[in-house]
């Protein structure tokens, strides 16, 4: 089940790039999708049982990050049926093939058991992303597939080595990196070997997560993809990354070094944070806001790993919360581009009066990243903050709720000016309606955040304290 | 046999103070070439008492991937690109080769720190495999043109390459071949983006990349 999960989509993008059938090729992309999400919403109710040698298997917080990119991936493969009405096939073609395989290598890297195949599977999902982010092949977008792809695969190179030094370190007792052994052994580690991977492989993969100050790619990767590929990577490829840092802490946790994971995981939280707030305010591009929220969320998903249970409990909750939360703003800023033609905030006003629909989805996307209540994201900001506070971490808790309230304040700024105001004359597409395919998928996202705000459901609170058990709480 | 060892080792770093220091492209993609080569032939003496197939698979593999295609695609991605040196380095090229110098005696000092623990061929190896990363990294850092900075990258990849050698026997023979892909994925997909930014900018010098900042 496990393997036909991975090679699935694979096969389905070979053909798409293969047959000539053109009409074929959408219909493919979202009947992958449903499929890929049936088979992952039946692994809640059995959860299938390890295959491959042991190399590919499933357990909480794997199922946890795979149930987010399964359901974020059929949201905007639905939104794409409309927003590719007048792209040209060729483009289409390749776009679609690697989108899959995009899927595939995402889905590999949520179920490997072992760390030398979960980074092969994080660095298969940076090279399978380029040709999505270089898809209009401007001056712009060819320099932020560079930055992209140079600063993504130096990070992933050091998280090898991080891995090199994990099997060193294991070498007289464990000799192995499969992370079910890694973790029955994991007192025995020799400890320098573990810290300086340990240090590795934080590096290495908060680079691909976004963490400031490794951070430096993920603004301009995100202004110039594609706004459904920029909610991807928000939502799904960062989760992806996520999880190899809990992967990490899961080792950390084993050998008794969890106060020295969590230390830097806070000060990296925090640094993502300040720097969000301070490239956020002011800025002239919505897509870059956005993309300086990710940074900052991933920065309170760090923090939220390095506090302990509670705190745990609040980051995997946030992670699901800020995926579908990126999802939103991100497909309403598709909305906006194909209606405004500029991503820059000056060039809009007047969305409310213009587009209701879209300046609706607009301020939903921007109250949901933001942590408003009655959003989900605001309930798992509060926990991580109560386990700060109750974990006597006065000035962190300060400084955590100064910098969202400022970030709140800096993106309101923006948010508002674009929504408010009478319609500007440089709409140079006054008939575009959105399509309901470009709504659907945003309506189901909002209701989603909206629902994880009033209500968590038992199976769902099941699994991430499952999640917070397997990193120890 | 350990002599053979130490001295094909010393040569790997030599090649590697050659990649750094010359300005030709050509020839650091040449010289590449011969590193990664040379680096199968250490996997093969490290082992040479106890030869098993896979290790000879995964060096052979080592070889003709980056000693021999890799070159040859980095070649064919500066087909079109007129100026074929690095003309005004952003680090010059005696400041490098005195910083991989220090970053050799960099090495010898941490790898000292960490024990390893097993025995291993020979005490250069680690000391070696540090280095060729930093050396990676100042490459990357300190030059304009892309190309240079992909070389940088595989420099960095060949020392990782050098320190994964010695796990060659615990790590399962799936996943070397997987890093070797991905590695070698890369370096085409570098590659495209390097003709796409030479077919765009017409040259290929990346302090043209810099209009999106904040």
């Amino acid at each position: 089940m496990l393997i036909f999960l991975v090679l699935f989509p694979l096969l389905v993008g070979a053909s798409v790039f293969i047959l000539p059938d053109q009409k074929a090729r959408k219909r493919m992309l979202v009947m992958t999708a449903l499929v890929h999400s049936a088979c992952v919403f039946s692994f809640w109710k059995c959860m299938p049982p390890e295959t491959f040698l042991g190399f590919l298997g499933l357990d909480a917080l794997g199922l946890l990050v795979l149930t987010v990119v399964s359901i974020l991936f059929l949201m905007v493969s639905f939104y794409l049926v409309g927003y590719f009405k007048d792209e040209s096939e060729l483009s289409r073609k390749v776009f679609i093939t690697f989108l899959l395989f995009f899927l595939s290598f995402m889905t590999l890297a949520t179920i490997s058991r072992h760390f030398g195949l979960l980074l092969i599977a994080i660095e298969a999902t940076t090279l399978s992303s380029v040709p999505l982010i270089n898809f209009v092949k401007t001056r712009q977008s060819i320099e932020a597939t560079w930055k992209f792809l140079m600063i993504c695969l130096i990070g992933i190179a050091l998280a090898l080595l991080g891995t090199y030094f994990l099997a060193v370190a294991g070498l007289n007792n464990v000799q192995s990196l499969f992370i079910d052994k890694l973790l029955i052994h994991g007192s025995q580690l020799s400890l320098p070997w573990l810290k300086i991977s340990v240090i590795f492989l934080l590096i290495g993969c908060g680079t691909k997560m976004g963490l400031a100050p490794m951070h430096t790619w993920l603004p301009d990767a995100h202004s110039q993809a594609p706004s459904p590929i920029s909610a991807l990577l928000s939502g799904c490829l960062l989760n992806c990354a996520f999880l190899s840092i809990l992967r990490v802490a899961q080792v950390c946790h084993a050998a008794h070094q969890t106060p020295f994971l969590s230390s830097m995981l806070v000060l990296l939280g925090g640094i993502s944070m300040a720097v969000a707030f301070v490239f956020i305010l002011g800025q002239e591009d919505y897509k870059r806001m956005f993309a300086y929220s990710s940074v900052e969320h991933m920065g309170i998903l760090a923090i939220g790993i390095g506090l302990g249970p509670i705190g745990i409990y609040g980051a995997l909750l946030h992670m699901i919360n800020n995926a579908f939360g990126k999802g939103i703003a991100f497909l309403t800023t598709g909305n906006l581009y194909k209606q405004y033609h500029s991503k820059r905030v000056g060039d809009i006003k007047g969305v409310l009066r213009r587009f209701p629909m879209t300046g609706i989805f607009l301020l939903a996307g921007f109250l949901a990243v933001s942590g408003v209540p009655p959003f989900g994201s605001f309930i798992s900001e509060l926990i991580i903050l109560y386990s700060a506070v109750a974990g006597h971490h006065y000035a962190l808790a300060f400084f955590y709720c100064l910098f969202l309230a400022f970030i709140f304040i800096g993106m309101a700024d923006i948010v508002l000016k674009m929504l408010q105001g009478h319609g500007s004359k440089q709409v140079s597409d006054p008939d575009v309606k959105e399509g309901m395919s470009m709504i659907l998928p945003i309506v189901l996202l909002i209701g989603i955040v909206l629902m994880l705000g009033f209500y968590i459901p038992p199976i769902l609170n099941d699994m991430l304290q499952k999640g917070v058990g397997l990193l120890g709480g | 046999m350990n002599v053979w060892l130490d001295s094909v080792l010393i040569l790997v770093i030599i090649l590697g103070l050659f990649i750094v220091a010359s300005s030709r492209l050509g020839t650091m993609i040449q010289l590449f070439g011969v590193q990664s080569s040379v680096l199968g032939v250490v996997a093969l003496l490290l082992y040479a008492q106890d030869l098993e197939f896979y290790i000879v698979f995964v060096a052979l593999a080592a070889i003709v991937l980056r000693g021999i295609i890799m070159p040859n695609f980095l070649f064919w991605a500066i087909r079109h690109v007129s100026v074929r040196s690095e003309v005004s380095p952003i680090i010059g090229l005696g400041v490098t080769l005195l910083l991989s110098a220090l970053s050799i005696v960099g090495s010898f000092l941490l790898a000292s720190k960490l024990v390893f623990p097993a025995a291993i061929g020979s005490e250069l190896i680690i000391p070696s495999s540090f280095s060729l990363i930093i050396m990676g990294f100042i490459l990357i850092v300190g030059r304009i043109k892309a190309i240079s900075q992909v070389i940088g990258y595989l420099l960095m990849e060949n020392g990782i390459f050098l320190f994964a050698i010695l796990l060659l026997k615990k790590m399962p023979l799936l996943v070397e071949m997987g890093i070797l892909l991905d590695l070698f994925i890369a370096t085409v997909v570098m590659g495209i983006v390097v003709n796409n930014i030479s077919d765009e900018f017409n040259n290929m010098d990346t302090l043209e990349l810099t209009t999106l900042k904040d």
